[in-house]
């Protein structure tokens, strides 16, 4: 069950991973044109992202907090006896990373509401790319964890 | 959504993470999870044992989102008049993210 609810939590990172990383290369670095791999990428409509990156942000952090009390059993010692701390720290880092980035949800949607208002054009760029960088931190300490030992 | 209410968003995202990096601190949680057990008891709970861990980090967010909200609900007047500028609420997010690295920094230094 656990390896499950692992699985989907990882497969909703994905697809998180993807919408947030358009929606930002959108605000960051908007194209003049979708000619090309990296400009198709950039020319995206971005607002058209918020709410199911909003929803996906929920859905993982949900999933993330169902499996964490098993990671903290199983997982968590073995870092300490292991003096994995590096490993360890990382962890502790994202869970943090994480909680602040749920506070920003609200604000989020706010700077990315139609119609786009050209005042909150640098904090959409800003509270987007911050979005961007948690999810993919959090994803890629994920995935070493999960190299390093497993939920099992 | 009502514009006025929208306007505490930065707020909120401010309050949000100064709040939580006090109360992550200070550990203050709104509840502890005792994972071994499969309980839950109000406000900071030690462990049971060492080999049953309290968990904090559900009741540190549930603190903080509370604390923001009643933060923001003050503020509402304040922002009638005039809008609170939408950096505070990436910026000091921001700052509190390297607050965290640095506070978290000798699970990366060398012993």
């Amino acid at each position: 069950m656990i390896t499950t609810l692992l699985i989907l939590h990882g497969l909703i990172a994905v697809a998180l991973l993807g919408g947030i990383t358009h929606q930002t290369m959108a605000a960051c670095w908007p194209a003049r044109n979708n000619e090309g791999f990296v400009a198709s990428f950039r020319a995206v409509n971005g607002a058209r992202y918020t709410n199911a990156n909003i929803v996906l942000y929920i859905v993982s952090g949900v999933l993330g907090a169902v499996i964490y009390p098993t990671y903290r059993l199983m997982v968590t010692p073995y870092l300490l006896n292991a003096r994995l701390n590096a490993t360890n720290g990382g962890f502790e880092l994202k869970e943090q990373f994480v909680a602040v980035g749920l506070g920003m949800l609200p604000l989020y949607w706010l700077v990315w509401r139609k119609p786009l208002e050209p005042k909150y054009a640098s904090a959409r760029a800003a509270t987007t790319a911050i979005l961007c960088f948690i999810v993919w931190y959090s994803f890629l300490i994920g995935h070493i964890l999960n190299n390093v030992r497993g939920l099992r | 959504m009502n514009n006025e209410m929208t306007r505490v968003f930065p707020i909120y995202a401010a309050a949000f993470a100064i709040i939580y990096v006090i109360v992550e601190q200070q550990n203050l949680p709104l509840f502890t999870y005792h994972p071994r057990q499969g309980q839950f008891g109000w406000l900071r709970e030690l462990s049971a044992a060492p080999n049953a861990p309290a968990m904090h980090w559900f009741g540190w967010i549930f603190t903080s989102l509370i604390g923001a909200g009643v933060v923001s609900l003050a503020a509402l007047p304040l922002v009638k008049g005039r809008e609170p500028p939408a950096w505070i609420g990436w910026a000091i997010p921001l700052a509190v993210m390297i607050v965290f690295v640095f506070l978290f920094r000798n699970f990366f230094l060398p012993r």
